[in-house]
């Protein structure tokens, strides 16, 4: 069967940025759920790459949170990045101070007590810190500072943390500060969940994999109508569990690899008029993107190669009602 | 109104809790609101916005009758509303209407100098620092925290306690000279609190809507109810304003003012005594630029009413 069709009809191609709801992140985002409902205290890991950072945004865009006209706002989640560069408390109080919105300049004696007030105020049930490796014993000691305050008079109020880090091997950050002897971080472990305080989320195996690329095919059918990625998950498997991209040889595959790998292929075949991909066009991305990641890639001539497609690059925020 | 979710960008650009203006109401209770509930000091909204406006602050005898549009549109993304809906809570667009082709100013509602004495929102430093309130004024640009001095008018703001108890609601009527009353609720204005410390609207380290000296809420301040005899003449005024406000433009102030001649020759006056300032009309005064406050005092005290004026539309068109 002839796949291709004239080059010269076909627009650029288009990435598309849809979430998968993948067997990582109903993993991941099923820890989440039970953190917040159980207001439980979690360190959960993952290696870099395997769509935490989406799995967070997904959670708060599920959350329910809204900001009324007539002076109610209602958060039960609220999710910040770490600050970087030995942060302090008051940059960690700024970063989840500004998750609320616009705050005008507050000395940190004030910002203090004022957010423990607002998170009150807001509902605030559960805090989702990404990148958590980041923070210090500094950053920790004040959300444990924070929490306690919530759930002390007048607020009454036990809310769920979820410190979300990305690890490799089995060694899990912030865990050596928070088994620490002194009486601060007993406290701090004490408060975390009893029976999973430490979480590992994994990667995607064989048969997950499989279970993906049908997501893929519905993704890309308006642009590839004939699709089929399912009878290449054994090799595309084989390729991401490459040591090259499977540094701690889990055999676990991450979305970022696995999304990576496919649209490249995708648009290598769009690119060449076919209308699904093929075994060598998957070989070749195998080759470009995990035998000759490294190799130094000399530029000429042809600027071409750089090209934007579609609308590849256009970041902007979801539709929504404008004010009024 | 639709809620803000947390998908949209606004959830960032907007402050913790929105407010949005009721009907009537003045700029200065928005602001006022707007820090109540988020938990701020009184004035941290204004000051904020003088902050990233780069606004040098406002300046003696300056009110927040007309706000630079840069201060009202940013507090309308910061609100997630319409810039028309904010300008409601000033007098520009009625002054604009009344006053063409210049740009609305303040002292078109209340008075330049040379008519007479205004009652300024803000005075100058002097004056606060005199009021001994020095050092708890609202911070301007560069000076956050520190409780510098913006230019805070201290004894002529006031406010309808019955209309704080209700809605913690500041009206903009409250910004029309010579009014002693509050139309909506038939009491007086309070200028002071109970411990006869002057009312402050915007103060660090104050909260909203409270006395900084003895923390009373202004919703507790007496009600002291308008003597009948001043009702008329409170009616009257009050009246007035809100036909130029709500219906007048230019060439209706023109004509209204030219019904005063012919009144005073009816009533055989030489000359006329305005009730409000106190002061003999003055003919010479360009009728063009007088102020509204002067427009209202002057058809009140010879006793022209909004009838009379559209009266002498229908007859005279």
């Amino acid at each position: 069967m002839d796949t291709s069709i004239s080059e010269q009809s076909r627009p650029p191609f288009v990435l598309q940025r849809a979430f998968i709801e993948t067997p990582f992140e109903r993993r991941y985002l099923a820890l989440m759920q039970h953190a917040w409902k159980e207001r439980s205290w979690h360190v959960i890991s993952a290696v870099p790459g395997s769509g935490k950072s989406l799995g967070i945004d997904e959670l708060v865009r599920k959350s329910g949170s809204y900001k009324d006209k007539t002076g109610v706002t209602y958060c039960p989640v609220i999710a910040i990045r770490s600050p970087k560069n030995n942060a302090r408390a008051q940059d960690l109080g700024l970063e989840l101070s500004s998750a609320m919105g616009v705050i005008p300049k507050m000395q940190w004696n004030r910002l203090r007590p004022w957010l423990v007030q607002e998170m009150a105020s807001e509902q605030v049930e559960c805090i989702f810190v990404d990148d958590a490796h980041d923070l210090n014993r500094f950053t920790l000691s004040y959300l444990k500072e924070l929490t306690d305050n919530l759930v002390a008079s007048p607020y009454k109020r036990l809310v769920g943390l979820c410190l979300v880090t990305a690890h490799s091997g089995d060694v899990i950050p912030l865990k050596e500060i928070i088994k620490q002897p002194d009486e601060i971080w007993r406290q701090f472990y004490r408060r975390m969940d009893k029976e999973h305080p430490f979480c590992i989320v994994d990667g995607h195996t064989l048969d997950e994999i499989i279970e993906i690329l049908p997501a893929f095919e519905n993704l890309y059918q308006d642009q590839l109508p004939n699709l089929r990625l399912r009878r290449w998950a054994r090799y595309i498997y084989e390729q991401l569990t490459n040591p090259i991209l499977d540094l701690d040889s889990s055999r676990r595959v991450t979305m970022d690899n696995l999304t990576k790998f496919v649209t490249s292929a995708l648009r290598r075949a769009y690119d060449r008029g076919e209308t699904d991909v093929n075994g060598q066009i998957l070989k070749e991305t195998a080759e470009l993107i995990i035998q000759r990641r490294d190799d130094l890639f000399h530029i000429g001539g042809d600027s071409d190669i750089f090209r934007i497609d579609g609308n590849s690059t256009d970041e902007k925020p979801p539709s929504e009602q404008s004010a009024g | 109104m639709q809620p803000i979710y947390t998908t949209n960008h606004a959830w960032r650009t907007t402050f913790p809790h929105l407010v949005a203006p009721f009907q009537d109401e003045w700029l200065a209770g928005l602001l006022l609101r707007c820090d109540e509930v988020n938990r701020w000091d009184s004035g941290t909204t204004l000051r904020y916005l003088l902050r990233v406006t780069k606004h040098p602050g406002f300046g003696p005898g300056s009110s927040l009758v007309v706000v630079p549009s840069s201060i009202l549109e940013r507090l309308a993304q910061l609100l997630w509303l319409p810039l028309e809906d904010i300008l409601a809570a000033t007098y520009s667009t009625e002054l604009a209407r009344l006053y063409p082709p210049d740009e609305p100013q303040p002292r078109r509602l209340i008075g330049s100098q040379t008519e007479t004495r205004v009652y300024p929102f803000f005075s100058t430093e002097r004056e606060v620092a005199e009021r001994r309130v020095t050092g708890r004024g609202v911070t301007g640009r560069g000076m956050p925290g520190r409780g510098g001095i913006l230019g805070i008018n201290t004894f002529d703001f006031h406010v309808c306690p019955a209309c704080i108890a209700q809605n913690r609601l500041l009206q903009r009527s409250l910004m029309l000279p010579h009014m002693k009353y509050c139309p909506l609720h038939h009491i007086a204005f309070c200028f002071d609190c109970e411990c006869s410390q002057p009312l402050v609207p915007f103060l660090a380290d104050e909260r909203p809507f409270t006395c900084y000296v003895c923390g009373l809420d202004w919703a507790h301040l007496p009600q002291y109810k308008i003597p009948f005899e001043q009702m008329t003449l409170e009616n009257n005024l009050y009246a007035l304003y809100q036909f130029f406000l709500l219906e007048g433009t230019y060439e209706r102030k023109i004509r209204a003012l030219q019904l005063v001649r012919p009144a005073m020759k009816r009533q055989n006056l030489v000359d006329l005594r305005l009730i409000y300032r106190k002061s003999k009309y003055n003919k010479s005064f360009n009728m063009d630029s007088i102020s509204l406050a002067y427009v209202v005092d002057l058809l009140v005290s010879i006793e022209i009413s909004p009838d009379d004026i559209r009266n002498d539309e229908i007859l005279h068109p």
